[in-house]
């Protein structure tokens, strides 16, 4: 088994060259490749809207853009952030086919850190980015099969299901209530003290602003919630460590250093 | 089996799109897979650790692609089922996803956003655009980055006390953008065209029902852990809220379980 390699490029006993562990020469066929298909699958995925628009002969406003400024932002933070952490976790390749096909952080990244540890290899190592690459491009094909097998089939009873005359409209109506509610609530576990102040503004805002549209009120829990995260952190509410503002002095080394060769001269006298 | 071809969001263009993507994902599934079990053989890694891993893949999977399909029909009602279909797909969370669809209906101004069909070509295409759009910036930032941050060793560095901060700093940021929506439930104001589309019985009932389901399978799930249970937990508690809503509304008085104290 190759030795684990956090450098950028390095030679091996057998000087083959390295770059985290994996051999230079198909890590950079792996780079070339996977760019290649990211880059198609972009064209392709932006032509969706296109082809939508052309077909239905309707264009959005740049509004409806602006109004979704907060969801990029967070959405592109979010990218950066993951792609720095599983480009470590689980190698290159599957990188770029888990940011083809979504699902990371609860199928892609999972599923391959599991495999990665059934099978005793390292990612950092030409044989884990195999087992990384097969976990995850296995995951996809299976993924996207279950879902078109079950779309297909629930095809023509989800018409009649959420017709307004439908018994089960009325659920549908409340699907975001629903919807958010499952979600949020792992995040508040994991972060018991960040939810209450957000949630209790939001709901304020709600009531003394009633027009209020959603993306004005995702930029505003967004906000106070990274506001309250901070303060409470500051008063050490979040690991119970206080972190008061350090203030920078400037020192003035050179007299100092004058002040202490004095000294020594005094001492010498 | 009968499809219904006569709405805009389901026609037959829409079903042409699915495929489209369906087809794309497995030639890239299936590229990088044949390259990985051909570099497999080269490296001398066993036969039967590749099936292993492969088999392993296929069966965490399962699990979670139902929870997506479910999470597909509960959208299905404003989007129609190929718009989900193919956003669940591919890069995109739920997360984003509603949130930005909801944002770009809101912005066009069709009445009732998510609570009812769309009707308006220009609100879907728009809520196309936007859903999209946002999605896709993951994917640019794959295209540009991540052979630089292989090269830097991949690691964001978190120092001491700095990792705290971080980790609270991006908790909350998920959690103001979905407290948005939960608040919204509880104070949001509905069309008056429109019955029970604003803040009243029904949306607490839903939200509250979903929390407390999903409380409770977290629950369970931390006792006897099962990675079926994990996976589904989050549709079974939305379906749960959704029936919850239906029962409801068959037992409650007419007037009581209509009541929207923002309208």
């Amino acid at each position: 088994m190759s030795k684990k390699n956090n450098s950028s490029v390095t030679i091996d006993a057998n000087g083959v060259e390295r770059i985290t562990g994996i051999e230079k020469k198909y890590n950079d066929q792996t780079h070339r490749l996977g760019l290649t298909w990211d880059i198609i699958a972009f064209v392709l995925f932006m032509m969706i809207p296109v082809s939508i628009s052309l077909h239905l002969h309707a264009w959005p406003d740049a509004g409806a853009f602006g109004a979704a400024a907060t969801l990029f932002i967070i959405t592109a933070l979010g990218g950066v952030g993951e792609d720095i952490m599983y480009t470590s976790l689980i190698g290159p390749t599957a990188t770029y086919v888990s940011f083809l096909t979504g699902n990371i952080s609860n199928l892609k990244f999972p599923c391959t850190a599991s495999a990665l540890e059934s099978s005793g290899y390292d990612v950092h190592s030409d044989e884990g980015e195999v087992v990384a690459t097969i976990a995850v491009t296995v995951s996809s094909i299976v993924t996207v099969l279950v879902i078109a097998i079950f779309c297909v089939l629930l095809a023509p009873f989800i018409p009649k299901m959420t017709n307004p005359a439908s018994p089960l409209y009325p659920a549908f109506k409340q699907v975001l209530p629903a919807l958010f509610g499952a979600i949020i609530v792992p995040y508040c576990v994991k972060n018991p003290k960040l939810w209450e102040f957000p949630l209790l503004v939001l709901v304020l805002v709600y009531w003394f602003v009633p027009g209020i549209g959603i993306s004005v009120a995702t930029f505003i829990g967004v906000i106070v919630a990274m506001l309250g995260a901070y303060v409470e952190y500051k008063l050490g509410w979040l690991d119970g460590k206080k972190h008061p503002h350090t203030k920078k002095v400037a020192v003035d080394t050179e007299s100092i250093s004058d002040d202490i060769q004095d000294d020594m001269d005094g001492d010498r006298k | 089996m009968h499809f219904d071809f006569s709405d805009f969001k389901t026609d037959q263009f829409m079903y042409g799109l699915a495929a489209i993507v369906i087809l794309f994902v497995l030639a890239d599934s299936i590229f990088f897979l044949v390259r990985a079990v051909r570099r497999g053989k080269q490296l001398g890694v066993s036969s039967s650790t590749m099936k292993q891993t492969a088999t392993s893949a296929a069966l965490f999977s399962i699990p979670g692609a139902i929870g997506i399909v479910m999470t597909i029909v509960a959208l299905s009602g404003a989007l129609g089922l190929v718009l989900p279909w193919i956003r669940l797909s591919v890069i995109g969370s739920i997360t984003y996803e509603v949130p930005a669809a909801k944002t770009a209906i809101e912005a066009v101004g069709a009445p009732g956003g998510m609570a009812v069909p769309l009707t308006s070509k220009k609100a879907f295409a728009t809520a196309a655009w936007v859903m999209t759009t946002g999605s896709v910036l993951p994917l640019v930032i794959a295209i540009f980055l991540t052979r630089s941050i292989q090269k830097a060793n991949g690691r964001a560095t978190k120092k001491g006390g700095d990792g705290v901060l971080f980790n609270a700093l991006t908790g909350a940021a998920f959690i103001g953008l979905m407290a948005a929506f939960a608040a919204e439930a509880i104070t949001g104001v509905g069309s008056k065209a429109i019955l029970c589309d604003g803040a009243g019985v029904m949306s607490i009932s839903a939200l509250l029902t979903s929390v407390l389901v999903m409380l409770l399978l977290m629950h369970i799930n931390k006792k006897h852990p099962n990675h079926w249970l994990e996976s589904l937990s989050m549709p079974i508690a939305m379906f749960c809220a959704m029936i919850v809503v239906l029962i409801l509304g068959k037992v409650l008085p007419y007037d009581i379980a209509m009541l929207e104290w923002r309208y």
